[in-house]
């Protein structure tokens, strides 16, 4: 049988590290990488697509010094492993299923305080008159800096998650769910998916008839600071 | 040109039993993944699992260069005789390293396998490999930013890691003499020298840092390729585990673990090793902990997850034998127990 490229121990690597070229040069050019890592990372990318480049040369460059045998093949397949759960990932993010098993308290907010949940009361109803718009915010402004949006009225973004499906959750405690109420949350990557903070906004008194789970919803609220579990929050 | 699969490749780092082992977990990981993406956990998983290869890839290449250039470029014979005599000295100075030269533990593990293949003392790459990633700059940095600006905490973090890395290294050294503890011969500190045969006054180890120009820079690169080869599927396998746990585990069913102390600091030191976070940003994963449990155990997940974590461990048996591995972790994990109940008596609510 004619030998292939794959069949010599270093046309395997090669072939290998060419694979991990083009993933993570594809993944750095689409902007998908910001899915599973830190935007500022990037450098970091560039070098190891450098780097990689340099490696496949190199066993390149070595080509018929030795045949493939199971173990390399095995080692190939797990450098491989990877860029296959990196594509089955592709255009996908972190989700509510991932956000009940993150989250220590149920609204949670960034690691940096620690605090607790931040409750925000739905206020449309009662603003509908009022002629100023809403403060354009993010969910990570409101939970950094509570107290400088207690009782203002902000709009902002986020994955839904239902009251449902907390109460169906077996890890919640659910004397700390409330009727009526949903979690608006997002993730806040510190350097990359693994260490992902989950940050939740509770939302109280809207019809959850038509909202589903990870769908992106956008709400208006104004923050509020509640007990919840014994505990006053912002 | 020289064989470099001969020189650094552990003898019996792949057993027979391991290639199984290897074979019928990546068939596993490949089946779930494959078999289950439809649903919400799988994908986490496949995201959570990229996400800390992603990470962790360019330190490792870049460690693995390192290593490399180490070979190519380091004399074994100048190296030795720049150590001070003292060895003991040799160990305060290497778990202090960090602060001048910071590397995470991903890129640590090819530039110690390099260190001790060029004649580092035992003990010595023991401090350097567990005190680099912890006692430097940039985590020191992260754990005050995450704790509200405290430097307090940083300050105990980087003061009780770099005592862990001293007395872990010297404890390791006394374990295990002579580089017993090592896979491959060619780490063990040799009493005579082989002549290369190129004619030239030097070691067959010093052949290519004697002689860095005849193969050149390429050189550093197949070494630091087989390098990477060598970790690089520790790395993936501990990942896949660690994202594993990180997918199935809940993080609030484990905060009723937190009424005792003593379960708290278990509890973390079991998750430093299960999650695998980097160590510039698992101080924001343990102070989301601070309502939730007491600040000796959220001091013990940011001491043992950068010196042991499943990826870790498997990355580390690229360099030590099985015995010395479970060794080694039974030390550290004492030590750093040891360590947070001292916290724990200390400064029971931690730091004002």
């Amino acid at each position: 049988m004619k030998p292939t490229p794959f069949s010599d121990r270093r046309g395997l690597f090669a072939a290998v590290y060419l694979a991990w070229w083009i993933t993570l040069l594809s993944f750095v050019i689409s902007g998908e990488y910001c899915n599973f890592i830190q935007p500022s990372f990037v450098v970091f990318l560039w070098l190891a697509l450098a780097i990689l480049l340099v490696f496949a040369v190199a066993e390149v460059m070595q080509l018929g010094s030795a045949k493939a045998g199971v173990r390399d093949v095995v080692r190939g397949g797990f450098l491989m492993l990877p860029l296959f759960a990196l594509w089955l990932a592709y255009g996908q993010t972190l989700d509510s299923q991932a956000y009940l098993k993150r989250a220590v308290t149920l609204g949670q907010r960034a690691g940096r305080s620690g605090e607790g949940p931040i409750h925000s009361r739905n206020a449309i109803a009662s603003r509908t008159n009022s002629k100023s718009e809403p403060l354009q915010v993010t969910i990570l402004d409101i939970l950094e800096n509570p107290k400088d949006f207690e009782g203002k009225w902000v709009e902002t973004e986020g994955i839904a998650l239902r009251e449902e499906t907390m109460r169906k959750d077996k890890s919640m405690r659910k004397e700390a769910i409330v009727p009526g109420d949903f979690v608006l949350f997002r993730f806040s990557i510190i350097c990359c998916v693994a260490d992902s903070q989950p940050l939740g906004l509770l939302v109280e008194g809207v019809n959850q008839k038509n909202l589903v789970d990870n769908d992106s919803a956008g709400v208006k609220v104004v923050v509020a600071s509640v007990e919840i579990m014994q505990r006053q929050e912002v | 040109m020289v064989a470099i699969d001969k020189v650094i490749a552990p003898e019996s780092s792949f057993s027979h039993n391991m290639l199984t082992f290897e074979a019928l977990f990546l068939l596993g990981a490949c089946s779930l993944l494959l078999l289950g993406n439809q649903t919400q956990l799988v994908k986490n998983l496949a995201m959570v699992f990229s996400g800390i290869v992603l990470e962790a890839l360019p330190f490792m290449l870049l460690g693995s260069v390192a290593g490399g250039l180490i070979e190519v470029y380091v004399s074994q014979e100048r190296l030795i005789a720049r150590l001070p005599k003292r060895r003991w000295l040799v160990v305060f100075a290497a778990a202090a390293l960090g602060i001048v030269c910071p590397v995470c533990e991903c890129a640590v593990v090819p530039v110690v396998r390099r260190l001790l293949g060029k004649g580092i003392p035992f003990p010595a790459a023991v401090a350097f490999l567990l005190g680099a990633p912890l006692v430097n700059p940039i985590v020191g940095a992260s754990t005050a930013v995450a704790y509200s600006y405290s430097g307090s905490v940083a300050l105990i973090r980087l003061s009780l890691g770099y005592v862990i890395a001293v007395a872990a290294g010297l404890a390791m050294g006394w374990l295990f003499p002579e580089g017993s503890a090592l896979i491959s011969r060619k780490f063990a500190p040799h009493q005579h020298k082989h002549d290369c045969g190129c004619g030239c006054d030097h070691s067959d180890t010093d052949h290519l840092a004697a002689h860095p120009g005849r193969q050149g820079i390429m050189n550093a690169f197949r070494h630091a390729s087989a390098d990477f080869l060598e970790v690089g599927h520790f790395l993936v396998l501990g990942a896949f585990i660690a994202a594993l746990a990180q997918t199935v585990i809940a993080r609030q069913s484990l905060a009723h673990f937190g009424r005792s102390p003593l379960s708290a600091i278990a509890l973390m030191m079991l998750l430093a090793v299960g999650l695998n976070i980097c160590s510039q940003a698992d101080a924001f994963i343990a102070a989301s902990f601070r309502n939730v449990l007491p600040f000796s155990a959220q001091m013990a997940f940011m001491l043992l997850g950068p010196m042991l974590d499943l990826k870790l461990i498997f990355m580390y048996t690229g360099i030590f034998r099985r015995k010395a591995i479970v060794m080694f972790a039974i030390v550290i994990a004492m030590m750093v127990f040891l360590s947070v109940c001292g916290v724990q008596i200390m400064l029971p609510a931690g730091p004002r």
